[in-house]
């Protein structure tokens, strides 16, 4: 009652939810990078926080700083644990997001890159590469960096046999204007008939190819190099950017897709835009880790709750917290076993569903959307 | 201003649901579309909000089709309120009446989407409720909502699909007069799907009564809402009765034909 601006009162409550929203932000990179530096540290060697803060300085401002006593540390945080943990990050930030994208825009809490039957597409490209790939070996260089050919093709596929079935969902849907439930049942579907196909190529594998079909369906960060950083980074920014300049129009699709084509929306072409860069993102990501399930339902839950459903900022939000639950996650699975290391899948299927049952339990609100 | 319904024909598939129907809406009027379930009415308010292209005719504004208006031209045009609102999880009610700055925003707020959504909230009364999600708001306060959503989106017309039909008897009341108070001074023009001939007659300036998808009769609320017209097109009997403040609908027992 205070002020007596027009529009003064609203830009108030205005201004502090997009504090709380910004300072949610600031909190999660904060602690991404404190995430980074313990992933980096530890390990079969474990190395001194201070010497890991040496890495970090030295090759930021080698002038100013003096690197780490042991030279080696250097390589063990550059070379092989920095690639792995970067990797960490850009792919919980990208399977987040396009949690987030798909509930959004489907407004149904319950859809991830997995129920659409994205997951089973890529593991199904997977799975024929690994079975008809048996004898692919050698490496080429790409970007000057180093690929096995063997993953290059599984990535591949992996990769083509997503498109192919977002293609096909999106396809069967468009006769009904890409309506929400269309979409949501023909993905589950389409994921069924790609489980189907990856039962069959299992049952026609071979012992070896069956480990590797099995491992790559848990998930985890092995392959990470910094040619695969290299290779994801560039695709998940720009379809990043591309997200996040129609994350205004996504919120407006939560008034009902009536009401946002009188807005001025065109819902139909905005749902498919956002459906095809969702799918690239995780796509891209799992083709090079496999399976990681979990985070794209886990992470925008989390943070709708805390910041509510601003697409705007929900979606890096979610992405960031993406980042740093799979960091933790992989931080978690080289720990419980060392020096062995659990596929990072598992712990992430162990979080997911704790948090689940924690979210149905007790007397928390009905989920909609 | 004037928004001209001409000569609109609209079915799905070979099923026509609506058959030349014209009338025209001018500012500062409520014009309410009356008629049984399945006689049309929403089915011509789509057509009207361009979400279903008409089969034959225009509706136009002034002499520019609509169906050729970009966009952003139409939203600013014209408004839709839907029957329903289905709200998302975690949606606050100051997230949800922005939403109708869309035609005017493009990523973030201007001084002026704040001014108008805050002038829309407390003109229907929801300015208290701002950080509340809309999910824990009742049936009434939502579409309390829906109205100051409209209301900031500020168009020449709002279209409304049957905003009353979920509401109790006051909410109904302050839903009506949301929008009587929307076109005042010719600020705006109201087209309104009803279902109760009893607000109709209390608020309307001019009324359709759609049967069978053909207009039964158009004109002035008093000289179509009558014994006759509503056992033509509903199917009852009714007595028309003189109140304090107008006439009223009095629906009797028996049903037209089983007497």
């Amino acid at each position: 009652m205070m002020e007596k601006e027009p529009g003064g009162r609203l830009n108030a409550i205005y201004s502090a939810s997009k504090t709380k929203k910004m300072g949610f932000i600031v909190v999660a990179m904060f602690l991404i990078l404190i995430s980074i530096v313990v992933s980096v540290s530890i390990g079969a060697v474990d190395i001194p926080l201070s010497d890991t803060i040496k890495v970090f300085l030295h090759s930021l401002l080698p002038s100013f700083f003096d690197g780490p006593d042991k030279e080696w540390y250097s390589d063990i945080i550059i070379n092989s644990r920095m690639s792995r943990t970067i990797l960490c990050v850009v792919c919980g930030f990208s399977l987040a997001i396009a949690g987030a994208v798909m509930q959004n825009i489907l407004r149904n809490p319950l859809v991830s890159p997995f129920t659409l039957g994205l997951s089973s597409a890529a593991s199904f490209g997977a799975a024929v590469a690994i079975l008809f790939g048996a004898g692919i070996t050698g490496s080429i260089m790409i970007l000057g960096h180093e690929f096995f050919v063997k993953n290059l093709f599984i990535a591949g596929l992996a990769i083509l046999w997503s498109l192919i079935s977002v293609s096909i969902v999106i396809v069967l849907s468009r006769r009904r204007n890409i309506s929400r439930s269309t979409v949501i049942l023909i993905g589950v579907i389409i994921g069924y008939l790609f489980q189907a196909g990856i039962a069959a190529i299992k049952y026609f594998s071979d012992d070896d190819a069956l480990r590797e079909i099995t491992l790559w369906l848990m998930g985890g960060m092995w392959n990470a190099t910094w040619g695969v950083v290299l290779l994801v980074l560039p695709v998940v920014i720009v379809c990043d950017v591309l997200i996040e300049s129609r994350a205004a129009k996504v919120n407006i699709l939560s008034a009902g897709d009536d009401v946002a084509h009188s807005l001025g929306i065109n819902v139909t072409s905005l749902r498919t835009t956002l459906l095809i860069l969702s799918t690239v993102i995780s796509a891209i990501c799992i083709a090079f880790t496999g399976i990681i399930g979990f985070i794209g339902l886990v992470a925008p839950h989390v943070v709708r709750m805390i910041i509510g459903n601003d697409s705007r900022y929900l979606f890096i939000a979610s992405g960031l917290l993406g980042s740093l639950i799979l960091v933790v996650s992989d931080i978690v699975s080289r720990m419980i076993m060392r020096p062995e290391e659990l596929p990072v899948g598992i712990i992430m299927y162990l979080i997911g569903g704790a948090f689940f049952i924690w979210l149905v339990s007790g007397n928390r609100k009905e989920v909609t959307m | 201003m004037t928004l001209t319904i001409e000569g609109i024909t609209q079915g799905y598939g070979s099923n026509i649901v609506l058959k030349d129907i014209s009338f025209e809406v001018k500012k500062g009027q409520i014009v309410s579309v009356l008629g049984p379930n399945g006689s049309g009415k929403s089915t011509l308010i789509r057509t009207v909000c361009g979400m279903l292209k008409p089969r034959a005719g225009t509706i136009c504004v002034e002499d520019k089709d609509l169906s050729s208006m970009d966009r952003k031209d139409f939203s600013k045009m014209i408004g839709y309120v839907p029957q329903k609102y289905v709200p998302s999880d975690y949606m606050t009610v100051f997230d949800a009446v922005l939403i109708g700055r869309a035609p005017y925003m493009s990523w973030s707020y201007s001084e002026n989407d704040m001014i108008a959504a805050e002038e829309a909230m407390e003109k229907v009364g929801i300015f208290e409720l701002a950080e509340r999600y809309i999910n824990d708001l009742s049936g009434g306060q939502m579409q309390k909502v829906v109205l100051a959503r409209a209301l900031a989106q500020d168009p020449q017309f709002y279209v409304l699909d049957e905003p009353t039909s979920a509401l109790d008897l006051k909410n109904q009341m302050v839903a009506m007069n949301t929008m009587r108070d929307m076109v005042t001074d010719g600020k705006a023009g109201a087209l309104v799907a009803l279902h109760d001939l009893n607000l109709a007659l209390h608020f309307s300036d001019c009324v359709v009564m759609l049967k069978d998808g053909n207009v039964y009769a158009k004109g002035d609320p008093y000289d179509v809402i009558n014994e006759k017209s509503i056992r033509d097109v509903y199917g009852v009997e009714s007595e028309i009765m003189e109140g304090r403040e107008g006439r009223f609908v009095h629906v009797l027992e028996k049903i037209n034909g089983s007497q």
